[in-house]
Formats: C-alpha cells, structure tokens, sequence
C-alpha cells in the first residue's frame, strides 16, 4: 500500500496522502466510527461488510461508487461478480447485487499452503484431488509429522478452515445456494446435509490427529511462526499470507486451492475481492478519492501489489519469478474470479455468523456437539437473522 | 462538591442514563434506534449463552477474590510470625502485578499457556504430561486458566492490604492467646481474622467488581473461547455493540451486569457493616 500510494503522489504532485493502519482485529470496530464521524477519511478500507456494511448504506454514510464506475470504465476491468461483496440495493437491505458502495485491488481466498520440503520427504506432490489430500493427511501422520496446523485460538481461522472444506464438498448447486446464504438471501437448495457432512470430515479429521492437538491455545501469529519454522505440512488459510510466508520461507513454501472431488473438476475455494474500499459520504475530497479507487485498482497499482505479493485480477506489466509462490498460486486465483469458483465466505451471512461459526467449528472438532446440531446451530443464526 | 457533582454528572450519570435510555431501542449505532421496548432484556435472561457468561463472571470472583484474599491472609500472617527482614523490597515484589498493565501481562501469559511454552515445557520435563493441557484451548480449563491470571494480578493488592492492617493489631492480644495456649491456627481465627474483616470486605469488593466487569484479560487471553467457555459479560457487549452492530441489545446487557455488580456491592458493604457492629473493628 504504502508503495502504491508513493506511485500515486509521484503522478499526482498536488495530492498528498495521510494514512491510518490498525490492526484487522481492530479496524471492524474502528471503521464505523471514522465514516459516521465528524471528520471521516476521504477513502476507507470496508472491514466488516457483511456486519456494517447495510446499516452504511441505509444511513447514507458510503459514496455510490456506480458513476465512478461508469466514468472509469470499472465494468470492462472487472467481471460482473468481482463486485458482488460489496454491492447494496440503495436501502441497504440486499446485498450482493445492486449499486456498487467499495471495490478492491486485489481477490482474496482460503487456499492451502504446504511445506515443499516436507511433501518431497513424504515422496508426495501437491494432490490433484480431495482423496489425495486425505491419503496426504494420513501419510503425513504416518511419518510422525503434523499433518494440517491449526492456530484457532481467535476462532475465525477455524471457520475459514472449515469452509474451505465444505465448499470442496458441496455440488454446484450447493455452492449457488452458499452464496445466497453468504448474501443472507434465503438459499434455494437446503444446505443442511453439506453443512453436516463438513462438520463430520473435520470432526474425523481431529479425531485421527491431522489437525495439531493444541489448535485452540496457538493464537493465528504463532502459527505463521511455527509453520515457517518448519511444523507442520499444510496450512489452510487466507492467500493474503502469501507476501510473509514466501519471505520467509522462499522456495519452501507451495500453495494451491482446495482440490475438488473428482481430477480435474471444477475449483473452488471461499473467497471474494478482498477487503474493499470506499469513500465515506462526508469526504470533502470524492473526486480525488475516486482518482485514487481507480488508480489503485488499476493497471498502475495493479502492477505494485502483484510485485508486492498480492493478487489483483486486472491484467498488468507485473511478471513473477519463475518458481515463486506468487507465481504458482496468482493464476489460480485469477482462474478461480473468472471460472466463478470464488464463492463467498458463508460467515459472512449474518452479523453473528463469524462468532457462531467458530464457536461450532471447536465444538465439533473436540466432539462436544454433533454434526447435526453444528448444522441446527448455524441454520437458527441464519434464519433469527432472516426471519 | 459542585465541581465534583458536576464531573461525576457529565461522566457518569449521563452515560449511564444514555446506556439506560439506548437498552430500549435496537440500535445499529448508525441509523435512527427503533423502539424495542424490553427485548433487549428479554434476550439477556432467554439466550442461554448471555446467561452462561453472567455465571463466567461469578465463577471468577472465585479466582479474582476468594482465591487471592485466602492467599494475602496466609502471607500476612507468616510474615508477622516470622518478622522477615527486608519487608519493603518483598511487599514492592508481590505488588508488582497490580502495577503492570493487564493487558502486557495477559499477552505475557499467553505466551506462557502456550502448548510450546514454559508451563507445559516445564510439566514434560518433570514427566506431568497428563497436567501440560492446553491451557487456553480446553473446554474444562481455560475459564479457570484466565481467572488464574487474575489470581495472579490480584494477590499482591490483598496481601499488602492485609500486611498494613495486620501490623496495625495490638501485640498484647498474641501475647495474651498465647499465654491462653493458643496456636498459630487458633491465633489466627480468633484475633487476626476479625481484626481484618473490614480489609477482607474492601479486597473482596474490589476484586469482585473487577471480576464482574472485567473485559481486557479475557479479550486478550481467549476473546471468550474455546467456543463460549470462557465468555465474560464485558466481552460479549463489546463483540455485539462494536463488531456486530447490536448497540441496543448489548446495553441491554450492559445495564444488567451495572445492576448485577450494584447489587453484589451493596451485599459486601452490607456483611463488611455488620461485622462492625458485632464489635470486630
């Protein structure tokens, strides 16, 4: 970031930036007092979209990005669904269609992250389909290492660990209805057996020891650190760990999506554009900050962030080394946006979602609830929610 | 007293006024309150998980209170038997945990609960394998691992408290026991323990109303977990105001732990009173 907006001062000398940076644990609580303040930024990160983001939109308090978009030719750079996370009907009621209210630089996903080294001790690659990683997973532990590690003690990560999972599971017409319920749109399949049938895989998972027995006590830093310091095979977790895991691990480190069921079937994995950006209302700047939401998402910046790890969608001068993480894993991600294999995070169906869904995740991890009642929980936040 | 009417006013009662007034409305914290009337309440007393996290906070006035003033008073007393030298520098040490930041130690501690870290390390290497559980990740433990934290942080207050009043105690009434053949234990139910009835109450109030409201310990070490385990009311209103846009339910919530600890409170000061009365002090 800091370089994209050092490139974009560079080509417009009579702007200046001043930037803010907190800590994501603490910017969902930030981010609604800096837009409904006195004073608010001119351009804002949207954390906490699926929570916030409606009752923002009601109140007016974000910038309509749609004319920017037509002004700036957004809809030829994008597909139609990159926009989806944040886009609102004007009353903020629906989401996932209507008017466009944030736009990122980058697309984001839960993907796995595995330790090279180790995988070639095992004599494996990186498998081709949702079995191989299973017989992976049993090999790994076979030969006494940590199969999956897990730092769950903020919740969060188990929920994405699990969705990564289930979405491999689910059918195509599943994944439809994931994204309906992730919009917090009625689903149009039941989602109840998919939903089970992940709980059961994981529930299984960590009863056979693939998931490091300490998962709830190892805070999501620590597991960065000791995965880089060489426990553990693989990782699930968000692609924007790429940039820090290849710095640390260089060649070390491979990644790839989720493997589907059948070889070479469609892949999917929980993802969308990553935390966007918006214009707060009370900006007294709009037209520079719509400048720089399009500088940013551009080629220009596109060709920063690229270099800097990320991952954007929009085609740009940026080529990654031959053999690097970055290399291996941003064709993916591109593939996934177009080939419409990102699917929303599901957490992200209700304010409370993310909470619920942790809290079951542990539960029926440790045996303490069962699949059935892991699916009634999450279904009556649902439907509480969207009565 | 008017500029301090005034501050309190400005500082306390509006606020909690406003809280009071909010408690009653749904409220996103943007867009106009709706009326709800007393849903918000409702919800508190009917979901069981808010009900689980007000029992959270009694089981840890255990920890917060009990645990540490049983502590101070055994610590007061040897100390006063044995007349250990260099006082000053022991009573600063035992202190010290009050003085350090809670949120510097909780993140200290985590370190410490850590499956890798000195505790359990400590525990393998004297082959208590079956004791090196995870600490902040056990659905059984992890409440009493966080209030052991607030034991920790807590004790030096109530043993320098019980110090300072322990030596305060006329030494005829030792020498007396004593000459009556009294022992240690005797000694200390019969003169100690009464004598320091006013401290206890003013340790066990202050401890309890951390305890009740507390918020950073848990925030830091677990945010509630594993699941809801270890959920405190502090952290659930701040999860649903600030993270999931429940502003008016979570005041809700709010006001009830302010009555919850009132009324704790007012029961401590009432047993503190009475044992005035019966002559102790």
């Amino acid at each position: 970031m800091g370089k994209i907006n050092a490139a974009f001062e560079a080509k417009y000398p009579n702007i200046t930036i001043q930037r803010t940076v907190y800590a994501w644990a603490d910017l969902r609580a930030k981010d609604t007092l800096a837009i409904t303040g006195p004073n608010p930024p001119d351009v804002i990160q949207e954390a906490g979209i699926p929570a916030i983001g409606p009752a923002l939109v009601q109140a007016g308090a974000l910038v309509n990005l749609d004319p920017i978009a037509d002004q700036y030719g957004w809809h030829d750079r994008f597909a139609p669904n990159y926009f989806q996370w944040a886009q609102f009907s004007s009353d903020g009621s629906q989401r996932g269609n209507g008017s466009i209210y944030g736009i990122a630089y980058q697309v984001e996903a839960t993907v796995v992250f595995y330790n090279r080294t180790k995988l070639q001790a095992l004599g494996l690659s990186a498998p081709a389909t949702f079995a191989d990683l299973q017989a992976a997973l049993a090999a790994a532990k076979a030969a006494g290492e940590t199969p999956i590690l897990l730092g769950n003690l903020e919740q969060w990560p188990g929920g994405q660990f699990y969705q990564s999972v289930d979405y491999t599971l689910a059918t195509p017409d599943q994944l439809t209805s994931f994204t309906d319920f992730s919009y917090g749109r009625k689903p149009a399949v039941s989602l109840t057996d998919v939903l089970s049938q992940g709980a059961s895989t994981i529930q299984d998972w960590w009863s056979k020891g693939y998931i490091n027995a300490d998962a709830n006590n190892l805070s999501v830093n620590d597991l960065a650190a000791q995965f880089e310091a060489g426990k553990g095979v693989f990782i699930v977790t968000t692609s924007l760990e790429a940039p820090s895991l290849a710095q640390a691990m260089g060649d070390g480190v491979g990644a790839f999506i989720m493997p589907p069921q059948q070889a070479g079937g469609p892949l999917v994995a929980p993802g969308a554009e990553s935390t966007p950006f918006g214009i707060p209302t009370g900006s007294q700047h709009q037209a520079e900050a719509a400048m720089y939401l399009d500088f940013l998402t551009g080629p220009d910046g596109a060709a920063i962030a690229a270099a800097g790890g990320a991952a954007p969608v929009v085609p740009n001068s940026y080529q990654p080394p031959a053999g690097s993480l970055t290399a291996e894993l941003l064709p993916e991600l591109q593939a996934l946006m177009t080939s419409n294999g990102l699917i929303p995070w599901f957490d992200g169906g209700t304010p409370s979602m993310v909470d619920t869904l942790g809290g079951v995740v542990q539960q029926v991890m440790a045996g303490q609830i069962t699949p059935s009642v892991f699916t009634d929980t999450i279904m009556s936040d649902f439907n509480t929610a969207h009565p | 007293m008017l500029p301090a009417l005034a501050m309190v006013g400005v500082f306390v009662i509006l606020p909690l006024a406003a809280g009071a007034v909010l408690s009653f409305f749904k409220w996103d914290g943007i867009n106009q309150p709706v009326w709800h009337g007393l849903d918000g309440y409702i919800q508190v007393f009917a979901s069981p998980a808010l009900r689980d996290t007000l029992v959270h906070a009694f089981i840890l006035i255990g920890f917060y209170g009990l645990l540490p003033i049983s502590i101070g008073l055994v610590l007061a007393t040897v100390v006063r038997r044995s007349r250990v030298r260099g006082l000053p520098l022991y009573r600063t040490a035992i202190f010290l945990p009050q003085v350090v930041p809670t949120v510097a130690a909780a993140v200290v501690w985590r370190w410490l609960y850590q499956d890798a870290g000195p505790i359990n390390s400590t525990l393998r290497s004297l082959g208590l394998d079956a004791l090196a559980i995870q600490w902040l990740g056990d659905f059984t433990w992890t409440l009493g691992a966080v209030g052991l934290v607030g034991t920790w942080a807590s004790f030096g207050l109530c043993t320098v408290l019980f110090l300072s009043a322990i030596q305060r105690i006329p030494e005829e009434l030792y020498d007396a026991a004593k000459v009556d053949g009294a022992g240690a234990v005797q000694e200390f139910f019969a003169i100690t323990l009464p004598a320091l009835r006013g401290e206890i109450a003013v340790a066990l109030t202050l401890t309890a109303v951390i305890a009740l409201r507390g918020f950073d310990l848990v925030y830091v070490l677990t945010r509630g977990g594993p699941a809801a385990t270890s959920m405190v009311p502090g952290v659930a209103i701040y999860i649903r105001a600030f993270e999931q846009g429940q502003i008016g339910n979570s005041t809700a919530l709010g006001i009830c732990l302010a009555l919850v600890v009132a009324i704790v409170v007012f029961l401590l000061r009432a047993v503190g009173e009475r044992g005035q009365e019966l002559g102790y002090e």
